[in-house]
């Protein structure tokens, strides 16, 4: 990891000197999917909100190693416990020209929380009442309950920023395909499932990015992703298959980066169905199932073995916790502790079709299982189909899933995990009133430094089967220079083309 | 009286479905080598997926991941103990495959059935009745030949979940109007011979004179029909495991290995080389039977035997 940042440092130190040239160039890019709108309130799936940034920006930002940097805001404080105020950059132009204020920002959140935008995005701000004009330049965002998360819920993903100006004259259903944000790139044009066009913003307040234009095609198939990256039709693709790294690494005219994402791999527990409301039974499902065996057949190595739902780019992610190791036998003993020396049988749900492979993993765990007795029955749904059952809490008694946590932040991942629905069942009084003392704590650090018990709580108490995480791949021809960022964010501004 | 109609009934059975006797599958075999090669080759699919449990030499579903993409014994880094090598999940690619006929090669004969008997008596009801039973059969027979195949099954597999039970079922519908076509065809010319006339004229039922005179008229065709289509819905029970909706995992049908093998192809192609060798020889083989059977049970061809 140390090495990886270090790495990324001496990089974008390199791709930082020679900033002061015009944009230049065009870089041509491949990804898996392309955003279904970019409507910032109307985003659907997490494949749209970390590419739509490109084109606008959020009160806040990460930089490249994750940590919260001021964007659209200069700075932040809160002022009681529910109000939040940000003081806004000056100088700031939209696109066309319109200036981004206060009035700007109330604009864009009353919009957010309006029920009548049906905003996708309503629930990652649910929190915030209302928002009031301090004066041009200051805002002071009040929320229903003690939100410490608002900085960074105001961030790239769901606190971009919208013109009023523009967003009225155009209208709900055209800023879809003509947004006008303040963002490093500009939409061209864009032809839905074929291509678009972004051009740089050349009075970007960040500086002007380096490359001036950049087309971007969604390449379904991973196969023919690949093959347009070697055959030099694009320049950067994500993802790639992890079976292809070894070869696309031998070939000299392409670089392959890794990056670990905070996407984290689990197995729910349904813990109100007997045998798994027994502790001791879902030890044993972590016990038997070998993940370091996973990580190394399945992705090759590129993923790491977590002891909990806290990924290791989290705040207060404590690798002092040992993951469960691999133990069938234990697990057999602790199966007849609870009463199932012959095993037993459950359901395990699967499905295809989602942003990340669900169903090879699960296949493995399946297997895993089957070897310390527990007789699994595995479904496998399409991802459409499957969303409906854990609406309905229809889920079976363990299912796969995997949540990016976009917040870096392992209250936000422990209580969306600890919902009560959605199939997560799981709920404790002393871990609810944990994450409550951390949530009131504004410091980072002290903030961190109480997530060490959450993480032993959470794994003696394994409500989850868990898992890893998994790097986030992207193959590069060695005329450009990228990198990626550890949140899932496309951030395409540091992209610059070489020599 | 009655003997004689009976005699008149089974005479024309006689004439258009001949005995399955050895000398005339001799005979056959002289006659078209290609019908050979086929029976040949359907034959020990057959023989590999009913002695699967002798053949195999590891549990098929047993992963071992600590080795993992091993290749064939013939390459570098192979051994016998994983004949034709592992997959991503370590798993014997041989006893897959041989276990894999079994199910690729009963959901496919059972669909094959299944529609088969839903559209004879389809066509058997629309041809002979004739109508506006006719006219609502073929109605729905169009409709559904109309609907493009692989969508329908992709939505209905989708909506009622991937299992055996259901991909039988889906498979079912996208055969059963080829058989429904054909029969009424021929049902519909039969109802006017002399035969059945003489039938109807001494007051037999409708459902006697379909189940006792037409039907086996019917029955050679429909036989050709049946080969040629459990061809096809093999091809199509892999296209729907190649997409992830097939058989659910672990069980290994030979569509399944080929999808899986899909993201190694580059580094371990023989994880789908060997399924797709095993799906084209068999579709090949039983597309060979099939012009043989028609061959040998077309009146028209029986004179040059």
């Amino acid at each position: 990891m140390t090495r990886r940042v270090a790495l990324g440092l001496a990089i974008v130190a390199l791709a930082v000197a020679p900033a002061a040239a015009a944009p230049s160039g065009e870089v041509k890019i491949g990804l898996a999917a392309e955003p279904n709108t970019f409507d910032p309130h109307l985003t659907v799936g997490r494949n749209s909100q970390i590419f739509i940034v490109n084109v606008y920006d959020g009160l806040t930002a990460r930089d490249a190693q994750g940590n919260l940097v001021p964007a659209l805001a200069e700075s932040w404080k809160r002022l009681t416990p529910t109000t939040w105020q940000f003081a806004l950059r000056k100088g700031v132009k939209f696109h066309n020209g319109d200036d981004f204020n206060a009035e700007s920002v109330k604009f864009t959140l009353d919009r957010a929380t309006n029920p009548e935008t049906k905003a996708t995005i309503s629930s990652e701000l649910g929190t915030i009442a209302s928002t009031e004009i301090v004066d041009s330049f200051t805002v002071n965002v009040i929320t229903r309950t003690p939100d410490f998360l608002l900085p960074v819920r105001l961030g790239e993903l769901f606190g971009l920023m919208l013109s009023p100006k523009h967003t009225n004259a155009v209208g709900k259903e055209a800023i879809a395909t003509r947004p006008n944000g303040t963002g490093p790139f500009k939409l061209v044009t864009w032809s839905k499932n074929d291509q678009m066009v972004l051009e740089s913003n050349e009075s970007y307040w960040r500086g002007a990015p380096k490359v001036k234009k950049i087309t971007v095609r969604p390449i379904l198939e991973d196969a023919a992703r690949i093959a347009a990256l070697q055959a030099g039709e694009v320049d950067l693709i994500t993802p790639i298959p992890y079976a292809r790294i070894g070869e696309l690494k031998r070939n000299d005219k392409l670089v392959i980066k890794t990056i670990a994402a905070p996407r984290v791999f689990h197995v729910t527990i349904d813990v109100r169905k007997p045998p798994f409301d027994n502790v001791k039974v879902r030890q044993a499902l972590n016990y038997g199932v070998d993940v370091n065996a996973i990580v190394k057949s399945l992705y090759f190595g590129y993923g790491t073995r977590l002891a909990t739902v806290v990924d290791k780019g989290a705040l207060g992610y404590d690798p002092s916790v040992p993951p469960y190791p691999f133990d069938p036998n234990k697990a057999k003993a602790l199966l007849a502790e609870a009463g199932f020396p012959n095993g037993f049988e459950t359901e395990f749900d699967s499905f295809t079709g989602s942003i990340a492979d669900h169903a090879k993993p699960a296949e493995a765990i399946v297997g895993y299982l089957q070897k310390v007795g527990v007789k699994v029955k595995q479904n496998v749904f399409e991802f459409a189909a499957f969303g409906p059952r854990r609406v309905q809490n229809r889920t079976a008694p363990l299912f796969i899933y995997s949540i990016g946590n976009a917040y870096l932040e392992p209250s936000w991942v422990i209580r969306w995990l600890t919902q009560g629905g959605l199939g997560m069942h799981y709920k404790n009084a002393r871990l609810d009133e944990m994450l409550t003392r951390i949530e009131a704590t504004d410091d980072r650090i002290k903030r961190a430094q109480q997530y060490s018990d959450v993480q032993k709580l959470i794994k003696d108490e394994a409500p989850f089967i868990f898992l890893f995480q998994a790097d986030a791949v992207f193959g590069m021809s060695n005329r450009i220079d990228y990198t990626p960022r550890p949140d899932e964010t496309q951030w395409l501004y540091p992209l610059a083309l070489r020599g | 009286m009655t003997g004689r109609v009976e005699q008149w009934g089974s005479a024309s059975v006689s004439r258009t479905l001949p005995s399955f006797g050895l000398t005339r599958l001799a005979r056959l075999a002289r006659r078209s080598a290609l019908a050979t090669v086929g029976g040949v080759i359907v034959g020990l699919v057959i023989v590999a997926a009913l002695a699967a449990p002798l053949l195999a030499t590891t549990d098929p579903i047993d992963q071992d991941l600590t080795v993992v993409l091993k290749p064939p014994f013939w390459l570098e880094d192979g051994s016998l103990r994983h004949p034709l090598g592992t997959d991503h999940l370590g798993r014997d690619v041989y006893s897959r495959l041989i276990y894999g006929a079994r199910i690729s090669l009963t959901i496919s004969a059972l669909a094959a059935l299944i529609g088969a008997a839903v559209g004879v008596a389809a066509g058997l009801v629309a041809g002979y009745l004739g109508g506006r039973m006719d006219a609502v059969i073929m109605r729905i027979v169009d409709l559904n030949l109309a609907f493009p195949l692989i969508l329908l099954s992709l939505a209905v597999v989708a909506l009622l979940g991937a299992n055996l039970r259901n991909l039988v079922i889906v498979m079912a519908i996208t055969t059963w109007m080829i058989y429904a076509r054909v029969v009424r065809g021929l049902s519909l010319a039969l109802r006017e011979q002399e035969f059945v006339h003489a039938i109807r004229a001494l007051g037999a039922h409708d459902a006697r004179i379909i189940a006792r005179h037409v039907l086996p008229n019917v029955f050679a065709p429909v036989v050709v029909i049946w080969t040629l289509e459990v061809a096809r819905v093999i091809l199509m029970e892999s296209a729907l495991s190649f997409l992830g909706l097939g058989v659910p995992p672990p069980t290994p049908t030979w569509g399944r290995m080929l999808a899986e093998g899909r993201d190694y192809l580059t580094v371990a192609g023989w994880i789908s080389i060997f399924p797709g060798i095993a799906i084209m020889v068999t579709v090949l083989g039983i597309n060979f039977l099939g012009d043989g059977l028609r061959d040998l049970l077309d009146p028209r061809l029986r004179g040059q035997m």
